[in-house]
């Protein structure tokens, strides 16, 4: 067995190593910087995402100013945008669609976390993550012909029924409309809603609700006691999270929502949302304004989703950590 | 400098030399004692170690006997491995962490500016207290690790798979499973498979951090008698916090506390004759 | 007293109750939309459907074969654009991120991980497609790899932490450089747990439709190479669904049937690999 070089210990270290850096060998000084130029990339691809959509409204910016977010045009033909009908049916669906999944996925976050057996807990938990893996325009498809059809048929005539004193809940039942896409919304949110929310009481310290049960409260009674205000921000960080989640989904309510520029207050109307706009009609616009109006509603999308994001995750972060990998 | 060095065993050789005076009061350095005709294979001059701002190591100056067990004994807390881990230049691993002073190995100090850590411990070996074997490998690939991941270039794979098992008494029990992982054995196995895998490196000196503290006591009477086997063909430093072991296996034995060296000589002297005051209070078991 | 506590008791469990009840809530709609697309898809599944190319619009029969190549492919080019740059950038931040410029990256990378798909679509638009004023396979397989990159940078991290620093030492003290000591040792070890990270992800983009609308766009015949406009699964449902024609719809199942059999498998076999590993430990 040849022996290594074991003579000298003795390694001149190369000047430029010496001036650069603490690294004693090549090896470790071009790893570091590799990775560390790599992990740039990642800045800087974000700072171009913002760039590159800024530049691209830059024209309709210009143009319209302000007054882009209060329009209520969308005038193709006579160059006049406005962004006011996409942004009430992005906000309006997405707020439909937290208050329909927040108490679901409280529920089982609760029942996951508190009150299910431990043999229950893996399937019901498998079950909920295999929501988020079912791809957006899989439930666009759904939501077309299974659940327009029965919201059309059966919800909503029964809603108009009892319900119908309310302007949310008049005209035409059409199936397709602001309801449906609340509704599949909510389905697709719910699994990031509770998983977040199932961390945020994980990291809830178990002396806290056993000291309630100690004292003779009913495990409903500790959670709601003990646990839950514990948590309160970082169940409201998973909501925050929830609804940016909802404010950039695309497909599938673009399937279902009707995609007309209508503002009307009853669920039942068709309505477009700004992610909506931009799929349907990105590729089909002529002219620089258009475009740039298109992608000028891409760019507030763009930043309101990240400043959610980054407000959820402040709350998130005060109570717990974040499920390991990111996308939710 | 040959790796190997001509000089014999001289454990049993050694006649107790009459010690010079000292000088106001300050402890004998080590080469005035009975221990002055050793050859020492490293050497420490003033060693410092620092953890951030905390001073572990208050200046050491020890000699490590060439082929020969020296040990390091004391309290939890008095730097003995923080000790060890200077000499192959593994304190500074961790970060925040620095040393300062001089380790000489064969005469070279290798601490000096130019020297490159990563040469340092393919000649002083380490094995730890907790067994470590590469999970991802198989007993097999465990042994030849240090050899593959320095890209060393060895002859026979088998053969040199089976030499090593065979220097720790393990080759006995594992040769028909060798393709299973290393993380598949016992304990004692594993710590025995560590040290295969560093012997297969061929290192001059081997550092041993409390290496049977994870194990029981059967594992522990072989890895003892491995040590015994081994001495002849390398330096062995080996801290331990079990005084008996020291006895069992060490024909030196250095007692630090709190960060000093206090005393060193040879084993024997240290547990029936110890010349300090904390030593014997040490060995006594006035304070663990 | 005993009035009090009966209350409390009746509440406790119509809160259990209505726990329950939302579970079940949550379930529904995953059944019926697996019921759905197993029983049309699998009536619309044929071997026509899986051999031959789409048929002019109007004529029914024909099938997806190119969209079905074309999903396998944006997938492997999104791979090869996202996971080197992930992986390398995880383990910067894993080993030395424990800087503010750690701290940047991560946020970056956190950041990354909400933003909508769609303006994932717009940015490597005017980024690629302008540029080279055609669509390509090669843009939507950037795109894709845009939405993965955040998710293998802070999966790799995660994992490459959990890897015990006893690991480490060992190979440092066989005289390993760190640098080799990382990537053969610790990365090789931390290896099936990030393959699973990956897989989840890679199992999440081959659904996204709405970044490759206006990068890899669609074909109605074969793409060649990656410079071309390319067919996929999830563009070609959506194109058929909201299509007038009946034949089309039938389609449309089926091949949201293949695309979530593709889905499953990956999370499925991701979720395997971590519960064998842990098992066999």
């Amino acid at each position: 067995m040849s022996s290594p070089e074991a003579a000298s210990l003795v390694r001149r270290r190369s000047t430029i190593l010496a001036r650069f850096g603490h690294e004693v060998n090549w090896g470790d000084f071009v790893f570091r910087r590799a990775t560390a130029f790599v992990a740039l990339f990642v800045i800087v691809a974000l700072l171009a995402m913002a760039l590159a959509m800024g530049r691209s409204s830059q024209v309709s910016l210009a143009k319209f100013g302000l007054g882009f977010v209060f329009s209520r045009d969308w005038d193709p033909v006579h160059e006049s945008y406005g962004a006011l009908p996409f942004i009430y049916g992005t906000v309006v669906s997405s707020l439909l669609a937290l208050a329909l999944a927040v108490p679901i996925s409280l529920g089982v976050a609760i029942f996951l976390s508190e009150l299910a057996p431990k043999w229950l807990r893996g399937p019901v938990a498998f079950t909920v993550e295999l929501l988020a893996a079912v791809p957006s325009v899989v439930y666009g498809l759904w939501g077309i012909f299974a659940l327009a059809p029965w919201l059309r048929d059966t919800v909503e005539p029964l809603l108009a029924k009892f319900f119908g004193f309310l302007p949310l809940f008049q005209g035409p039942t059409r199936g397709y409309g602001m309801l449906a896409g609340g509704i599949v919304l909510a389905i697709m949110i719910t699994p990031t809603i509770s998983s977040v929310s199932r961390e945020v009481l994980r990291a809830v310290p178990g002396a806290l609700r056993e000291g309630a049960l100690g004292l003779g409260a009913t495990p409903w009674e500790a959670v709601r006691f003990a646990v839950l205000p514990y948590a309160r921000s970082g169940l409201v960080g998973a909501t925050v999270l929830g609804l940016g989640r909802a404010l950039g989904e695309t497909m599938a309510i673009t399937m279902v929502i009707g995609n007309r520029t209508e503002i009307s207050t009853s669920l039942f109307a068709p309505s477009y949302t700004m992610a909506s706009v931009i799929a349907n009609e990105f590729t089909e616009a002529t002219g620089q304004l258009y475009l740039s109006s298109l992608a000028e509603i891409g760019l507030l999308l763009f930043l309101v989703t990240v400043l959610l994001n980054v407000v959820a995750r402040l709350l998130v972060w005060r109570v717990g950590r974040l499920p390991e990998g990111g996308r939710l | 400098m040959s790796r190997r060095q001509e000089t014999t065993a001289q454990s049993s050789a050694q006649s107790p030399a009459s010690e010079p005076p000292t000088e106001n009061g300050s402890k004998p350095r080590w080469d005035e004692l009975s221990v002055s005709k050793i050859v020492p294979k490293m050497r420490t001059e003033g060693l410092h170690a620092h953890f951030g701002s905390s001073e572990v190591l208050r200046g050491i100056s020890l000699p490590i006997a060439d082929k020969q067990v020296t040990a390091v004994i004391g309290p939890s807390g008095c730097g003995k491995s923080t000790f060890v881990r200077c000499l192959n230049r593994m304190h500074e691993v961790v970060p925040g962490a620095r040393a300062s002073g001089q380790v000489l190995l064969d005469a070279q100090d290798i601490y000096h500016r130019d020297v490159d850590p990563v040469r340092v411990r393919r000649r002083v070996g380490m094995v730890f207290q907790k067994p470590n074997p590469f999970p991802t490998m198989s007993i097999r690939d465990n042994v030849l690790a240090g050899l593959r991941l320095n890209g060393v270039r060895y002859g026979n794979p088998d053969a040199v798979v089976e030499q090593a098992l065979q220097r720790v008494a393990l080759w006995d029990e594992v040769k028909d499973i060798l393709g299973r992982a290393g993380t598949s054995l016992s304990g004692g196995q594993q710590q025995r498979l560590c040290i295969a895998r560093s012997l297969a490196l061929e290192p001059e000196v081997l550092l041993m951090d409390e290496p049977c503290s994870a194990l029981d006591p059967i594992a522990t009477a072989r890895v003892e008698e491995l040590i015994h086997e081994l001495r002849m063909l390398y330096t062995i430093v080996i801290v331990t916090h079990n005084m008996q072991q020291a006895a069992r296996v060490a024909n030196f034995t250095a007692f630090f506390y709190l960060g000093k060296l206090i005393e060193y000589d040879r084993t024997d002297v240290i547990f029936t004759r110890p010349k300090e005051q904390r030593t014997e209070d040490y060995i006594t078991g006035r304070f663990g | 007293m005993l009035d009090a506590y009966r209350r409390r008791k009746v509440t406790d469990l119509l809160v259990r109750g209505a726990c329950v009840l939302a579970a079940v809530m949550a379930v529904i709609p995953l059944g019926s939309v697996l019921f759905y697309v197993a029983e049309r898809g699998i009536s619309g599944l044929n071997w026509a459907f899986l051999s031959e190319l789409p048929k002019p619009v109007g004529e029914t029969g024909g099938g997806m074969a190119n969209a079905i190549v074309g999903t396998l492919k944006l997938v492997g080019l999104a791979c090869v654009f996202g996971i080197p740059p992930g992986v390398l950038a995880g383990v910067y931040l894993a080993e030395f991120g424990h800087s503010r410029f750690g701290g940047v990256v991560r946020f970056c990378a956190d950041v990354m991980s909400g933003v909508p798909s769609i303006t994932v679509g717009i940015f490597v638009y005017s980024l690629i497609v302008l540029t080279t004023k055609h669509f390509s396979a090669w843009a939507g397989g950037v795109a894709l790899a845009v939405l993965m990159l955040p998710t293998v940078t802070r999966t790799t991290e995660e994992l490459l932490k959990l890897v015990p620093e006893s690991l480490r030492e060992a190979a440092l003290g066989l005289g390993v450089p760190k640098w080799r000591a990382t990537l053969r040792v610790m990365l090789r070890t931390a290896a099936p747990g990030i393959a699973t990270g990956v897989m989840l992800a890679v199992a999440r983009v081959a659904g996204e439709t709405a970044p490759l609308l206006f990068t890899a766009f669609n074909n109605r015949f074969w793409s060649s190479g990656v410079d071309e406009p390319t067919a996929s699964l999830p563009v070609n449902i959506y194109t058929y669904a909201v299509s007038p024609y009946e034949d089309w719809h039938a389609q449309a199942w089926a091949a949201a049937l293949v695309l979530l059999i593709m889905v499953l498998l990956l999370n499925i076999s991701a979720r395997l690999l971590v519960r064998n590993r842990v098992g066999a430990r």
